[in-house]
């Protein structure tokens, strides 16, 4: 066969490849937009003054693009649970303490759960654990159960802080904690302990895992 | 000597189809949301299907704004289908790519055979295949991720 027929084919080949990962892109470059998009109207609509809602989105864009870091690193795969905790929480690790296997979390959901642990850190640095010298953090989770009935149990639990005061204000963050992980037979408790903030998650694990990692 | 092979190159897809006519901006229109200039619109109960939670908290916020209700957050097409069952909603917003085995469009064809309602596709680049195979379930249209909350309200607006 002639070469030249080898680099049509091949050149064929290679425009097909470009157009799809341009069209791949062009869709994940959308839904951040449009991700970016929620969080800017939704800090906006807290009713906060500017300067903190400027402060606010800042901090939740950041923490996106520390997900989408991470996702880049695994070309959009899964990554460690405790690669994502430790990247969001890298600042005060030592008063962190975490405890729970290693498991591998479906890219799909990594920013779901970077934010959900961003919210919570962003609370512990200003009103819990984390906003004196004394305070620390447990992060803890487990698989219970196993095939199709398995779930993921996840607890943040804030000890040694300073007194709990209830929120006068239900702002977006509560709301993403109270409401994120749509899945069917979502379990979420959030709770202003005297001891310290409760957050406990209970999900189904078939689809936050990879599910060659599901057993 | 072989013909020369003409190498395809894919022609550009047509601009952005409109199922629902077209939903121009007029701006001497009245904004939806101004309540003493318009008749509100009927208050619609409406299904988000959305597997990114932050986007589909926002979209609930918009809908519940403009005086509709929210029946349910579903984050696969299979949630979808349950929730829509139980709760027979007027319209589904739909994002067509969702996790799990069925898609967005899965979603909406089985749920316009079984319950006849309406979906409203909103993903981030409906191409030609996409819109192909979505309208079999004789969709009311597609709007584009990041979504015009205008845009939303008038489409909203003419149900």
């Amino acid at each position: 066969m002639p070469s030249c027929w080898h680099a049509t084919a091949e050149l064929r080949e290679r425009l097909t490849q470009q157009r799809l990962l341009s069209r791949e892109l062009n869709h994940r470059v959308k839904n951040v937009l449009a991700m970016v998009q929620a969080m800017v109207r939704r800090t906006l609509s807290d009713q906060r003054p500017v300067a903190e809602a400027r402060e606010l989105i800042g901090q939740r864009l950041q923490a996106l693009a520390r997900a989408q870091d991470l996702l880049l690193r695994t070309d959009w795969k899964d990554i460690s649970i405790k690669e994502i905790i430790a990247t969001e929480l890298a600042t005060y690790s030592e008063r962190i303490v975490l405890d729970g296997p290693d498991l591998r979390i479906d890219g799909r959901n990594v920013q779901t759960l970077t934010l959900l642990l961003h919210e919570l850190t962003t609370n512990a640095v200003k009103h819990g654990a984390l906003s004196d010298a004394s305070g620390e953090v447990s992060i803890s989770w487990a698989t219970v159960g196993s095939g199709a009935n398995a779930r993921f149990w996840f607890r943040w639990e804030e000890r040694h802080g300073p007194t709990v005061k209830l929120p006068v204000h239900k702002g977006f963050g509560t709301v993403l904690l109270q409401s994120t992980f749509s899945a069917p037979d979502t379990k979420r408790r959030l709770a202003f302990e005297p001891g310290g903030l409760v957050y406990e998650l209970d999900i189904p694990l078939a689809g936050l895992i990879q599910a060659s990692a599901n057993g | 000597m072989p013909p020369i092979e003409k190498l395809s190159i894919p022609a550009p897809e047509p601009p952005l189809l409109w199922m629902l006519a077209s939903i121009p901006h007029d701006s001497n229109a009245p904004d939806v949301s101004d309540s003493t200039s318009y008749n509100a619109p009927r208050s619609l109960r409406i299904l988000i299907v959305e597997d990114e939670i932050l986007i589909a908290l926002d979209m609930r916020d918009l809908l519940e704004e403009s005086g509709h209700v929210v029946v349910g957050i579903a984050d696969s097409a299979d949630h979808a289908v349950a929730i829509a069952v139980r709760e027979r909603p007027d319209l589904i917003l739909m994002d067509i790519v969702l996790a799990g085995p069925h898609d967005g469009i899965d979603a909406a064809l089985e749920l316009r055979e079984r319950l006849d309602v309406p979906s409203l596709f909103i993903t981030a680049h409906p191409d030609l295949p996409m819109r192909e195979r979505a309208e079999a379930a004789r969709p009311l249209g597609f709007l584009v991720k990041p979504l015009d909350e205008g845009t939303l309200r008038r489409v909203l607006a003419r149900l």
